[in-house]
């Protein structure tokens, strides 16, 4: 971990805009000094404005708290924090050069020219961009942006490293290289991280904790395994994966879900359910079968046999009893549940 | 000879026939004239060797420059607080701000005369305060004062388009690298606006090079160089000079115009 590494506490954050929408309710957090935590929720949750809270671009309403370290950062504004920043839309500065973007906050702060060429040489290397260098905004693709502006960011050794959905405006290819990058980096530099997100994947692979979001609430925090196998509601089961709802088990008290994964295709009869499949998604590595078992709602199955599954086919399915999830009905509060 | 020289000849020649009949042959023609007084040719320098020519000119040039340079400051700051601010009448206001752009010059010097002439609003204000009466409506400070009026409309339009269009994440990204609201200005909003800024200058500064009607509406001896153009053309009846110095006008406003555009280009290239 980086010993400079900054720790983060909210107390009773809230927002209220100016025309009265409440887009976060009172809220606490404490990120852990060298941390990478996953804002992730649908959109509307919140969780873009927490973290504009977090940089100092909104304000939090009365009686809201903001530590970095022991400190009170709460009305501290946003250039004397120490951040870096990273947007969904690369923000860089198109009248500068991609070297004059990376070392724009280190001018700012005044460091002499060779370390400023040092720092540029040393962030020019990390990030492989070393070629484009003398190149302006405009002759850059969208990955070769969002390098630059993670370089920018870094440059000047923020206490806190905050990323807006930063993968999202990039092509799917694309962006499954550069998270697993930012995965690298992040756990090379050991800088507290906040990252946020709509997508779940990126989620799984980057956090240390995800912080699921919705209407303006926390409705988990957990690692990504707590949060994939021991969600909390049905919201948070639905918005990590797909789930299933048990056919065949009622309880008024308890909600029995299973995710498509962890069904075991059985022999006939043998199963605890049976049903009949209505559409087949052949996949390469696995199959996504969708089935009808006189429920109203459809069940998946996610499957690896070697098996040639066709429309019509009845099977017969198992699953085992530690892989089912349960909830407590009444811990779905608001949480709304999503289709799927 | 490539086959699609005929239809480019046929597309090319309306604008080349609007082109020889209200550019060249007039312009050519005024050239001409401007050779043909007593002292030939040599009337083209005489912007250099009369001096109330020369004087005329600096005058013109001065006033025109600083009309533009206070014209942007103005513009720049209130057309990009009509951007970013949201309150009640803003929408009323813009237009009002867009009315003098249909005003001729004429209704333009009245104004001037109404705030600061011999029974204006500003001298009875200052001759309340100070007990001195300010007028200066029939002078170049009048002639200033209203061409500033008249170039704010357009400029500030300029602004509040470029305005529009700048990312709010710029600023915020800048921000976040610990700028301070200055450095914003300077380094993000400043280039983003630049290229609006330098085409409504150069417009600003080309009306008021040319401007006629405020100044013959201030004063008919206010030396700026259409007032002077003017004179020489009616009252000494000195075509070839009214001739060669409209020539010369033309020619020094769009050589100014040239250097602030290649200076612009220069400073947006990439840079080593």
């Amino acid at each position: 971990m980086n010993p400079t590494a900054t720790s983060i506490k909210l107390t009773n954050c809230a927002k209220t805009f100016a025309d009265g929408t409440q887009a976060l309710k009172p809220l606490n957090l404490t990120v852990k000094a060298g941390e990478t935590i996953v804002l992730l929720g649908p959109s509307g949750c919140g969780k873009t404005t927490l973290l504009r809270i977090i940089a100092g671009l909104e304000a939090t309403d009365q009686g809201g708290e903001i530590y970095f370290n022991q400190q009170n950062m709460t009305s501290i504004a946003i250039e004397k924090r120490n951040i870096g920043m990273v947007f969904q839309s690369y923000a860089l500065f198109p009248n500068m050069s991609v070297a004059q973007n990376i070392v724009y906050g280190l001018k700012i702060r005044k460091l002499k020219p060779q370390a400023i060429k040092r720092r540029l040489d040393e962030m020019l290397e990390m990030m492989q961009i070393e070629a484009l260098a003398h190149r302006r905004i405009d002759q850059l693709s969208g990955g070769q942006r969002q390098r630059v502006a993670l370089a920018r960011a870094i440059a000047v050794r923020p206490n806190l490293l905050l990323l807006d959905e930063p993968l999202t405006a990039l092509d799917a290819s694309l962006r499954d290289r550069l998270r697993s990058e930012i995965s690298e980096l992040l756990q090379k530099l050991g800088i507290t991280s906040i990252y946020v997100t709509h997508d779940q994947s990126e989620a799984m692979a980057l956090a240390d904790r995800i912080v699921v979001m919705d209407k303006g609430r926390i409705v988990q925090i957990g690692s990504p395994y707590d949060i994939y196998h021991r969600p909390k509601n049905e919201f948070v089961a639905n918005f990590v994966g797909n789930v299933n709802h048990h056919p065949n088990v009622f309880d008024a008290n308890y909600l029995t879900l299973f995710r498509p994964e962890d069904v075991e295709i059985v022999e006939p009869t043998k199963g605890d359910f049976e049903a009949k499949i209505i559409s087949v998604l052949f996949l390469g590595d696995k199959s996504r079968l969708t089935l009808d078992c006189g429920f109203k709602k459809s069940i998946y199955v996610d499957t690896t046999l070697r098996q040639n599954f066709k429309t019509g086919m009845k099977i017969s399915m198992h699953v085992e009893a530690e892989r089912l999830i349960k909830l407590k009905t009444t811990d779905n509060g608001p949480a709304t549940v999503k289709e799927s | 000879m490539s086959p699609h020289y005929p239809r480019l000849f046929l597309l090319i020649l309306p604008a080349a026939i609007v082109f020889t009949a209200f550019f060249i042959i007039p312009m050519s023609r005024l050239i001409f004239i401007g050779g043909t007084g007593e002292n030939g040719w040599a009337a083209y320098y005489a912007i250099f060797t009369n001096s109330r020519y020369l004087y005329s000119m600096i005058a013109t040039l001065i006033l025109s420059f600083s009309v533009t340079i206070i014209s942007v400051i103005i513009s720049t700051i209130v057309g990009l607080f009509l951007v970013r601010n949201q309150f009640y009448g803003r929408d009323i206001l813009i237009s009002m701000l867009t009315f003098p752009l249909a005003f001729p010059g004429v209704v333009i010097g009245f104004l001037v005369i109404l705030s600061a002439g011999r029974q204006g609003l500003i001298g009875y204000i200052s001759k309340a305060l100070t007990g001195d009466k300010w007028v200066f409506a029939y002078s170049i400070a009048g002639l200033f004062m209203g061409y500033v009026y008249f170039s704010i409309p357009r400029v500030i339009l300029t602004v509040m388009a470029a305005g529009e269009k700048l990312e709010p994440s710029l600023e915020e990204a800048a921000k976040s690298l610990g700028a301070s609201p200055w450095q914003v200005v300077k380094d993000i909003i400043i280039p983003a606006l630049k290229p609006g800024l330098i085409a409504s200058s150069a417009i600003c500064f080309a009306t008021s090079m040319g401007a006629f009607g405020t100044a013959f509406t201030l004063a008919t001896n206010i030396d700026v160089l259409p007032m002077t153009i003017y004179t020489e053309f009616t009252l000494n009846a000195n075509i070839a000079g009214a001739a060669s110095l409209s020539i010369v006008l033309g020619l020094v406003t769009w050589l100014a115009l040239y250097i602030a555009r290649s200076l612009s280009g220069t400073s947006v290239a990439p840079a080593g």
